[in-house]
């Protein structure tokens, strides 16, 4: 038996090694959605400093042969082995990946107050001001779970001066994506229905008008963070023909952009395909309005998926996300006059809000 | 390079072990060394260049010792090969240690070195010592081949976190040594095994130790739970280290000495010191202890030599005062219990269990934290002596997250294991399925250890920079 051994080993350690060689390169992961190391070239400088061996053993870990499946393994043993109660801090429940969002800071919440009050003093002064905020999936997850102090944070939130929106009731776990912590398009009745009758806007296309198109075979941010092995989901977003004269501008680019853009389920992110995905500024016009009203949304990406659900209701919508652009820097594209302006972020940024300029 | 890393177990090892099995038997060592010259220069290209030169002193040294054997040439000889190797590990590994003690203590402004500490230099330089030191006693044959004590030094399976092993244990395998199927197939078993203590259990309870610094709800029971987290992660990443190490140099046909016996079963810290790193405890009472006189000296000295062997053994595990302080701490434990406690502790052989248990994770939190404040705080925490609540939430949720580990830890830290494999090995001595499935365990431990791998980002090796 100590032949077996021997032959095992050096079997495994070998086709390893032959099939590392072999196989060619893949340039990037799409359940990380990261590009993958390349191959670190040979310098007299990169060899003597070490960075040449470190990004090479950077190298061998993206490009090992079998590398989701052992990934896989490696979270079923934690899991079911080690009975391990979150991976790389996601969990799984009631078939969702959630995501551990811990513990509430505070100073972040009321950093956050703060920071949308010194936008209002700023450019805000004629507009009606509504703030609401999206909680995070975890809220929806077990008691025995790591959460935020979603009370206290919600009652900092609203301690700001501003209308807000409470948006708790319509939401439930069924509305965000098994693998992502975003909030799916097409469930989005009952966010728009508080948000309308709070906002007094009225919208033109029914819900129920709305065409579904569906992409397969999406995997969201989670899928590859926890190597959980899930199966993919759809990802759909509501097109109505009213909604095909819009016209959508990305400042970042200078360009013009589909309010839907399909190539995005090619890519890295299939949620880009909600007005592009993150961006700093995007104008959406719709010339057809029957309202004249402008609404500014500044917002984080879960704006990309309500967005176009409002463009009947308003004439023009401005999608501001200051993770990307210093809020000062606004005066310079926003003509701030008596538009309505929401506040719409999800509670993960609440608690970060630091990132925001 | 990591034993524990991909481009080590997929694209290293299986490259040198064919080279090596295809080279004729002469020319095996060189083989050997070239492997290991590259292994090191993967981790630490620039300080290769060091380790050439410490072999090259002891090889020049060694050779003097002979030539001069009886005369005060050989003892010179000795001197300069001790004081180049001392210096060496002096200037790379404790001169900023001195400076900034000199600064703080006599207000002194002199500027600190900044030099990087090379790999392994604590084991590479106490085996060399070791070589011309036993070839100064007679206890060793001399290497005439500077292939045969180059392949010594830098053998790649111990040369960056030991164990340390002595020249004379392997001087005879370094000339000749048997390549069978036996000694490969335990290599592999025992690379294997420590692979699985280092990735599965270390390597966790490592991710459960760090998070007493960044956690926002604490409790005394978890400055506890990661208190106990820390010295089992010490235990599992060093004997796992060691296990890879004298798993590998079996495979090439090297008998390594054992390093660990079950540390944590001890019911003194005597004991415990008998079982853990016992190769380092080996060389100091061999190059130290004893040439101070040991035991068969005046008392006094007696207990002057205990103190310093355990000061020079903390000092070894890391250029601070904590490492000082913690080997200090051994000392006194072991004079104490010398002088008083080891007839009680024979006697209570529970409560000695559990004093060893307690006494070892609180001198870790020691060995972990260079600040006499931290320290301080993490003591007061453990013992209640704060605000913090007992329990937390948090507490309870990584409680229940890492039970399962703990308490796989916590058996595979005793022999029960290898006791419950040895009977089963005999019970089914003949039975080829019974070993069919050893071999099958072991490769799947194997796989189950690249997932982790391949998706590891915490992967430290405590004892790297030793």
């Amino acid at each position: 038996m100590n032949k077996l051994m021997t032959i095992s080993f050096m079997a495994l350690i070998t086709v390893i090694l032959l099939l590392g060689i072999v196989l060619p390169d893949d340039a990037i992961s799409y359940s990380e959605r990261r590009p993958l190391a390349k191959k670190p070239e040979w310098t007299w400088d990169a060899v003597m400093s070490g960075e040449y061996f470190d990004d090479l053993e950077k190298y061998f870990l993206d490009h090992m042969p079998f590398r989701e499946k052992f990934k896989a393994l490696k979270v079923a043993i934690e899991l079911e082995v080690f009975h391990k109660s979150d991976i790389n801090d996601l969990y799984l429940f009631n078939e969702h990946l959630i995501k551990i969002e811990y513990p509430y800071h505070q100073n972040m919440g009321l950093k956050f107050v703060n920071y949308i009050e010194s936008i209002e003093d700023l450019y805000l002064k004629d507009n009606k001001v509504f703030v609401a905020i999206i909680p995070d999936k975890n809220y929806f997850g077990p008691n025995t779970s790591l959460k935020l102090d979603y009370e206290q944070l919600f009652n900092d939130v609203q301690s700001g001066d501003y209308e807000y929106i409470d948006l708790v009731g319509s939401l439930n776990l069924e509305d965000y994506y098994f693998t992502d912590p975003h909030w799916k398009q097409e469930n989005l009745q009952a966010v728009l229905n508080t948000l309308s009758k709070a906002m007094g806007f009225d919208k033109t296309i029914s819900f129920s008008d709305y065409e579904v198109r569906t992409f397969e075979n999406f995997y969201g941010a989670y899928a590859g963070q926890s190597s959980i092995d899930l199966p993919s989901e759809s990802l759909s977003y509501l097109y109505h023909d009213d909604l095909k004269d819009l016209t959508v501008f990305n400042y970042e680019n200078n360009a013009f952009i589909s309010l839907y853009d399909e190539i995005a389920f090619e890519g890295i992110d299939p949620y880009d395909v909600f007005v592009g995905g993150a961006s700093p500024l995007i104008e959406i016009v719709n010339e057809n309005a029957t309202s004249d009203k402008e609404l500014i949304i500044f917002r984080d990406s879960f704006s990309s998926a309500l967005a176009p659900l409002l463009a009947d209701a308003y004439s023009k919508i401005t999608l501001v996300d200051t993770r990307y652009i210093t809020h000062t820097y606004l005066e310079n594209f926003i003509d701030f006059k008596d538009q309505d302006v929401l506040f719409l972020y999800s509670t993960l940024v609440v608690n970060n809000s630091v990132m925001l300029k | 390079m990591l034993f524990s890393s991909i481009s080590f177990i997929y694209y290293f090892l299986p490259v040198i072990l064919i080279l090596y099995f295809l080279t004729p038997r002469q020319f095996k060592n060189v083989v050997l060394l070239l492997g290991s010259l590259l292994f090191y220069f993967a981790g630490e290209p620039k300080y290769t260049v060091l380790l050439l030169v410490s072999t090259l002193v002891d090889f020049s040294h060694s050779k003097m010792i002979v030539k001069y054997r009886g005369t005060k040439k050989a003892k010179a000889a000795l001197v300069s090969s001790i004081v180049l190797n001392l210096m060496m590990l002096g200037v790379f590994k404790y001169a900023d240690f001195f400076i900034v003690s000199m600064n703080q203590v006599f207000h002194l402004q002199i500027p600190l070195l900044y030099l990087k500490l090379p790999i392994g230099i604590s084991f590479f330089t106490f085996q060399t010592m070791s070589y011309t030191i036993d070839v100064y006693r007679n206890e060793a044959k001399v290497q005439n081949s500077i292939i045969g004590l180059g392949t010594y030094v830098a053998l790649f399976p111990q040369l960056i976190a030991g164990p340390i092993v002595r020249y004379k244990t392997i001087a005879e395998e370094l000339v000749s040594r048997e390549h069978h199927f036996d000694n490969f197939a335990y290599g592999v078993k025992r690379f294997i095994i420590g692979l699985g203590k280092k990735v599965l259990i270390a390597n966790t309870l490592g991710e459960l130790a760090e998070m007493i610094y960044q956690t926002h709800d604490v409790s005394i029971i978890y400055y506890w739970m990661t208190a106990i987290a820390y010295t089992m992660q010490i235990y599992f990443d060093f004997s796992g280290y060691s296990d890879m190490a004298i798993g590998l140099g079996r495979m090439f046909g090297f008998h390594f000495l054992e390093n660990f016996n079950y540390p944590f079963i001890s019911r003194s810290i005597t004991e415990f010191w008998r079982r853990w790193h016992m190769s380092l405890g080996q060389w100091f009472r061999d190059y130290v202890y004893i040439p101070l006189g040991g035991n068969k000296v005046t008392k006094g000295k007696w207990l002057r030599n205990i103190i310093m062997v355990w000061l020079l053994t903390g000092l070894w595990h890391g250029a601070s005062w904590n490492f000082v302080a913690w080997g200090g701490l051994f000392g006194v434990l072991l004079l104490v219990e010398k002088l008083f406690l080891l007839k009680s502790l024979e006697k209570h052989k529970v409560l000695s269990h559990i004093y060893v248990l307690i006494t070892i994770t609180l001198s870790f939190v020691v060995f972990k934290n260079d600040s006499l404040k931290v320290i301080t705080e993490h003591f007061k925490h453990m013992f209640g002596l704060t605000d913090i609540s007992f329990t937390s939430k948090e507490t309870m949720y990584y409680l229940k997250s890492y039970g399962l580990t703990f308490i796989i830890a916590a058996v595979a830290s005793t022999p029960l294991l290898k006791i419950f494999y040895e009977k089963l090995s005999k019970q089914f001595e003949s039975s080829s399925i019974f070993k069919f499935l050893e071999v099958l365990v072991c490769m799947i431990l194997l796989i189950i250890v690249t997932g982790y791998l391949v998706d590891a980002s915490f992967n430290p090796f405590l004892y790297f920079r030793f």
